[in-house]
């Protein structure tokens, strides 16, 4: 469908008659501003269309002009097919509808609504007016304004939108019965599972009897293995027990014992006399050490008696070495003590040199500073007299500014009434012929000969000598109070002048200059003089000359007082004093360098001193010391060989070593005759044989006893029965397992039944709306390249995929607005591809977009544009320029209708 | 002389595959007892030899152990003869020791625990007993028999419990081999011999009665369920065995191909025929394949499964080889167009391919689609 023209009358806030004309294929954009009534023409296009004529519906009352009660008119021309169509209403008052086919063919009233309904597939409106559902597809692609944000309401486009997509994709049926057969799959699968996939109900209680069972056949099987086991011990103890009780084995037993007996005797018998061989030879060796090892001690004495002798001697000599080094170490000591001394006056003379000359210059620089200030005292009182003689002039001047001001202003009101007067003067031009001079004169001026001109502002009298008399009276408006203000001013003059002392203005002017100048002179000296006595915190010197006065005669005293202290040295240059100073500082430091030096030579000869003493000391004592161990030394030799001479102890040598090696010979043989066995082994053995002879009857008690408690055991635990008891457990188990195995083959078949019918719808819906999608994905990726969405069966955008999927209810207001004006531009592309009659009205729509998505929207209407009529109806002229298109405008015309 | 030879009772057996008929299964091998002292007395056969595996473990419990007793004493005027089997050989707390420490054990009743022979009706044969001490023995339990002692010219009658060797055993069993010459190295008139639970004889002499209530599908001989009535005439005089029915139960294994629905009348008449008065005495193994399509599917479940199984005491089905044949009105009664369709397609391809682990599944999620979708929820 293409709209063409639109005609209102009395329709809400146009009363008298407009027209929208020259509507054009493809864009058309209706700018104005707010209030306009923009939309106000979509909803005179949707009551045109949807509204009955004849309703008595509130939105057919509201259609009605503001204020009044005329009957609202409405017209449309639209093109469906080859030809115009033409649909007229009136409503509320004589209400009518008129539809003129192309061919010219009429139809009135219902029959006109009727056939409308028809050829823009819409249902007819109820008691209540036209509701969305009604509107078919119209109701999705004519956006009013705010509902731009969303997506098209499909209530009643979604039979003509299927219709569209079961020609070109099939019909998807089996959607109900589908469902149906998914919801019983799903309840019989969630008998037996819940959501998360757990079992439950039956086959919870399954898996909890199963579970309760094997732990129960876990516990009659141990029971079963414990009893296997004791079978085992029982079989196991009473073969042993059997064993034990066999007589040969006892008879073995007691020779093995007796063999071990008799080899045990044998091995300690060697062993006795190994022990007495190995104590003779120990014996031997003894005493042959010790003839050797007094040998050896003989020896060593004399090696230290040599030693000790030597060493004595050595200590000696360093002692007295040492002893003449302090005596000569003592006198250099005397020396230096002296040095010391000389270098101590020294120092203190210079000290008090440099003190004195310090004094001497601080006085030298206090008596410079003393002649500035009396120089600077001297200049600030000639500046002083200066500025009282200049105070005494400023005083005596009369005419302050107030005055002078006074005067002026008194002037120029004078002059102002005066030029007023002036200005309306009659001006009389004279020229007296020479030789009457005197003859004519005006308000008793007497006239000169020649020409003059003399404006009359009063009244004057012309006096002709001899003639009589002119009177001039000018007329002028205002005369008197304009010679008032002039009186008034003139006499206020006057008085101004009197307070001044002047004659006149000029006069007065001139007192006024002196004044200044004076006042400028006497701040210059008030000035300068500030400049010379600033002061200074520093020397505790307030500002101004009295404080300079005091400061000089203070320093004076103060001065001639040091001056006696120092003398005549003080007249000097405090810069050479200065010099003098730094030679006595330099002298004083020298003195201290020499007397550190004095006293470091000093202290060094002490340490030497000490050192020395304490050699000498130490040597002495280790002298003392040798002597003594060589005197112990001599007198043990002495009495060793008194002991035992040297000649019988080589002797003892050589006896005690032929003893030593007879033993050893002895025990060597004993040790190779050593017997196999040995005494450990053979008494274990021995140990080992008693043990068994002895305990072979108390072992075959105890295992009677072991057997017995077995036995015991075995009985205690029952059994009888028990295989039973586990087979039966088992078949309830299997039993179990069985009804568990077949839910699980349930649940296997419902849930492959599931899955495949799930798979099979998910795909059938993707086939379905992939003609949807395919029309709005151009668009939609104009405006974001790469991107994809997501619709659901009632064809509504669900998602949004760019980098990644996003929820389309996520998106941004801005967003969900551009892609809800793409899909219906999709639908109505689709639309009319499939020879439906489709169109677009945007009311104030994009009113989110920034200005690139605005350019990226206008390029996809305007593509959108050649296939399908969009009318743009927008309050934002500016940016809705660039998008191009046909304006419309809003004209009056005529009566709309008949 | 005339004796009834029976063996492997097996007392207390579990049955943990047949759900609520085991204990009715349990239950008969007791009524069985009873049967075969009835037999014994219409037979005349005042001997009944019990070859060994009386009870089906070795510590059953006290009513377990009774029970059989209990039966036979009932019996006051029929010998019987038991000897341990595999199943509840002779050991220290075993059984045997149990009954023998009985207070009150009827004096009908001769336990054999060690290989002497012993005098049977009053001296008219002598039985050589063959006596199981683990449950596993690596000897020949019949070797003594080869020695034991009896008096000139006696019948001498074996009975054992084992495999005979070369005949039916399990080559690789080393345990309770029997030699298969054992009733001419041993000059038995009769070996009767229990373990094998189908009656079956080797030789003139050598005999399985097979178990009086058969217990299993595979039982093998002639199934289980009989009772051997044998004359012996004379040491050397070959023997003549009846065997006589007296198992309640009969255990039936059965195939069938299913292609239509004549293929599942016949089905179930054969079913239906093999216990028409008492079909609670049938138990069967049915092992269906074959192709059936989805209406003839549901039929199988209905009249088959439901119908016969509730009639039959078992129905064990094997139907993995029972495919869906899917035709295009199967399809169509499910759906002519749409996802439910395109799901049953799918179902369909999967089902038809063997190579597919998820076919079988498949094939029954298909079934159930197509009951479903015909309103039904089976």
């Amino acid at each position: 469908m293409k709209l063409r023209t639109l005609e209102l009358e009395q329709f809400r806030k146009f009363a008298r008659p407009v027209r929208v004309a020259g509507i054009r294929d493809g864009l058309n954009v209706l700018c104005g501003p707010n209030e306009f009534g923009k939309s106000t023409l979509l909803a005179a296009i949707r009551g045109l269309l949807f509204e009955r004529y004849g309703s008595k519906a509130d939105p057919i009352k509201r259609m009605q002009c503001w204020g009044g009660n005329a009957a609202p008119r409405l017209a449309m021309e639209f093109e469906v097919g080859d030809g115009v169509w033409r649909i007229e209403k009136r409503f509320v008052h004589q209400p009518y509808a008129r539809l003129t086919a192309p061919s010219g063919a009429r139809f009135d009233n219902d029959a006109a609504e009727e056939r409308l309904q028809e050829l823009l597939g819409f249902g007819a409106a109820g008691k209540q007016g036209a509701k969305l559902e009604q509107m078919g597809v119209w109701g999705a692609l004519w956006v009013t304004q705010r509902d731009s944000v969303l997506q098209p309401d499909l209530a009643g486009a979604r039979g003509t939108i299927s219709g569209c997509l079961d020609a070109e994709v099939g019909v998807l049926t089996g959607t109900e019965k589908g469902q149906a057969l998914l919801k019983q799959v799903r309840e019989r699968l969630f008998e037996m599972v819940d959501g998360n996939g757990k079992p439950k109900g039956r086959h919870r209680t399954l898996n909890e009897e199963i579970a309760a069972r094997d732990k129960t056949l876990g516990t009659l099987r141990d029971r079963a293995a414990r009893l296997a086991e004791d079978a085992e011990a029982l079989r196991e103890q009473t073969r042993r027990r059997d064993r034990e009780g066999d007589p040969a084995a006892a008879e073995a037993d007691a020779a093995a014992l007796a063999d071990a007996r008799r080899r045990l005797e044998a091995v300690l018998l060697h062993q006795r006399e190994l022990e007495r061989a190995q104590t003779a030879h120990e014996l031997t060796e003894r005493k042959w050490q010790d003839a050797l090892a007094e040998h050896s001690a003989r020896c060593e004495r004399i090696r230290r008696i040599v030693e000790s002798r030597a060493s004595a001697d050595a200590e000696m000599r360093a002692a007295e070495t040492a002893r003449a080094t302090v005596a000569a170490v003592d006198a250099e000591i005397e020396r230096a003590r002296a040095g010391v001394a000389a270098a101590q006056a020294r120092h203190e003379a210079a000290g008090c040199n440099a003190h004195r000359l310090r004094r001497i210059e601080q006085v030298a620089r206090e008596r410079q500073a003393l002649a500035l200030l009396e120089a600077a005292l001297a200049e600030a009182e000639t500046v002083e007299e200066r500025r009282r003689a200049l105070q005494a002039r400023f005083d005596a001047a009369r005419v302050t500014p107030e005055r002078i001001e006074a005067i002026r202003a008194a002037v120029r009101e004078r002059d102002t009434a005066r030029s007023a007067l002036d200005a309306q003067a009659t001006v009389v031009a004279f020229e007296l012929l020479p030789g009457h001079e005197g003859s004519v004169s005006i308000a008793g001026e007497v006239l000169a000969p020649g020409r003059r001109t003399i404006a009359i502002s009063d009244e004057a009298e012309i006096a002709i000598a001899g003639i009589g008399r002119i009177v001039v009276s000018p007329a002028i408006q205002n005369h008197v109070k304009l010679a008032k203000r002039i009186s008034a001013a003139e006499l206020h003059l006057r008085e101004s002048l009197m307070a001044t002392a002047c004659a006149d203005h000029d006069a007065a002017e001139r007192g006024a200059a002196e004044r200044s100048a004076a006042e400028r002179d006497l701040n210059d000296a008030r000035a300068q003089l500030a400049r010379l006595v600033p002061g200074n915190p520093q020397i505790g010197l307030m500002a101004g000359i009295e404080a300079l006065r005091e400061k000089v005669d203070a320093s004076r005293r103060v001065s001639a007082i040091a001056f006696v202290e120092t003398g005549p040295e003080a007249e000097d240059a405090p810069e050479d004093i200065l010099a003098r100073v730094r030679a006595a500082d330099a002298e004083e430091d020298a003195a201290k360098h020499a007397l550190s030096s004095s006293a470091a030579v000093l202290s060094g000869a002490q340490e030497r001193r000490s050192a020395l003493h304490e050699t000498q000391v130490r040597a002495d004592e280790r002298v003392d010391a040798e002597r003594r161990a060589l005197r112990r030394f001599e007198s043990d030799a002495a009495e060793a060989d008194a002991r035992e001479p040297e000649v019988q102890l080589t002797e003892r040598i050589a006896e005690t070593d032929c003893a030593r090696q007879a033993s050893g010979a002895t025990l060597a043989a004993l040790e190779r005759a050593r017997p196999e066995d040995t005494p450990e082994g053979m008494r274990a053995r021995v140990a080992r044989y008693e043990q068994a002879v002895k305990d072979r009857d108390a072992r075959v008690q105890r295992l009677n006893v072991t057997i017995a408690e077995i036995r015991a055991r075995i009985a205690g635990e029952g059994g009888f029965g028990l295989d039973e008891e586990i087979a039966r457990v088992e078949r309830e188990r299997d039993a179990f397992a069985r009804e568990r195995a077949g839910i699980a083959h349930e649940i296997a078949v419902l849930t492959l039944l599931r899955d495949t019918l799930e798979a099979a719808e998910r795909e059938a819906k993707e086939r379905y709306l992939e003609p949807v999608v395919r029309r709005i994905t151009p668009h939609l990726q104009g405006l974001f390249p790469g991107a994809e969405i997501a619709c659901d069966e009632a064809f509504r955008i669900t998602g949004l995929t760019r980098a990644i999927a996003e929820e389309f209810d996520r998106l941004s207001d801005g967003t969900q607005e551009q892609i809800a004006v793409l899909a219906r531009l999709a639908f109505a592309e689709m639309l009319v591809d499939r020879g439906k009659p489709a169109m677009v009205v945007l009311d104030d729509a994009l009113a989110y977009a920034d200005f690139d998505r605005m350019e990226r929207m206008f390029d996809i209407l305007a593509q959108a544009s050649r296939k399908v009529q969009i009318l743009i109806l927008t309050c934002r002229e500016d940016i809705f320029a660039r998008l191009g298109g046909t304006r419309l405008e809003v004209k009056a015309c005529d009566v709309v209708a008949a | 002389m005339r004796f009834i030879h029976t063996s492997d009772w097996q007392i207390g057996k579990s049955f943990g595959f047949a759900d609520d008929a085991a204990q009715a299964l349990r239950d008969e091998r007791l009524e069985a007892i009873t049967r075969l002292g009835q037999i014994a007395r219409e037979r005349d056969a005042r001997c009944v030899l019990v070859a060994g595996d009386v009870y089906d473990v070795q510590t059953p419990s006290e009513k377990t152990l009774r029970q059989p007793i209990e039966r036979m004493r009932a019996f006051p005027d029929v010998e019987w003869h038991l000897i341990p089997g595999n199943h509840d050989p002779h050991t220290p707390r075993g059984p045997w020791e149990r009954l023998r420490g009985l207070q009150d054990a009827p004096a009908n009743i001769q336990l054999h625990l060690t290989p002497d022979p012993a005098p049977i009706l009053g001296g008219a044969a002598f039985l050589l007993p063959g006596v199981l001490t683990r449950q596993h023995a690596m000897s020949d339990p019949t070797e003594p028999m080869d020695h034991a002692a009896t008096p000139d010219g006696a019948t001498r009658i074996g009975l054992a419990h084992g495999s005979l060797i070369g005949f039916g055993s399990d080559p690789a069993s080393t345990h309770n081999r029997i030699a298969y010459d054992r009733p001419a190295r041993a000059g038995l008139a009769y070996l009767a011999m229990g373990d094998f639970h189908g009656a079956q004889s080797h030789g003139e002499r050598a005999w399985y009665s097979g178990t009086p209530e058969t217990d299993d599908f595979g039982t093998g001989g002639a199934g289980g369920g009989d009772v051997l009535v044998v004359d012996a005439d004379g040491p050397r005089a070959v023997p003549r065995v009846a065997r006589e029915r007296i198992g309640r139960f009969a255990w039936h294994r059965l195939d069938a191909t299913l292609y239509n629905t004549s293929d599942l009348d016949v089905l179930e008449t054969r079913l239906r025929e093999l216990a028409p008065q008492a079909p609670g005495t049938a138990l069967v193994w049915l092992t269906v394949s074959g192709a059936l399509s989805l209406p003839e599917l549901d039929v199988f479940e209905d009249r088959i499964v439901h119908g016969v199984g509730s009639a039959l005491r078992v129905l064990r089905l094997d139907r993995a080889e029972l495919r869906p044949r899917v035709s295009e009105s199967d399809l169509n009664a499910i759906d002519h167009a749409g996802f439910v369709r395109t799901a049953a397609d799918r179902l369909a391809a999967v089902a038809a391919d063997d190579a597919d682990p998820a076919h079988e599944i498949a094939a029954a999620a298909m079934q159930r689609l197509y009951v479903m979708s015909r309103g039904g929820r089976r």
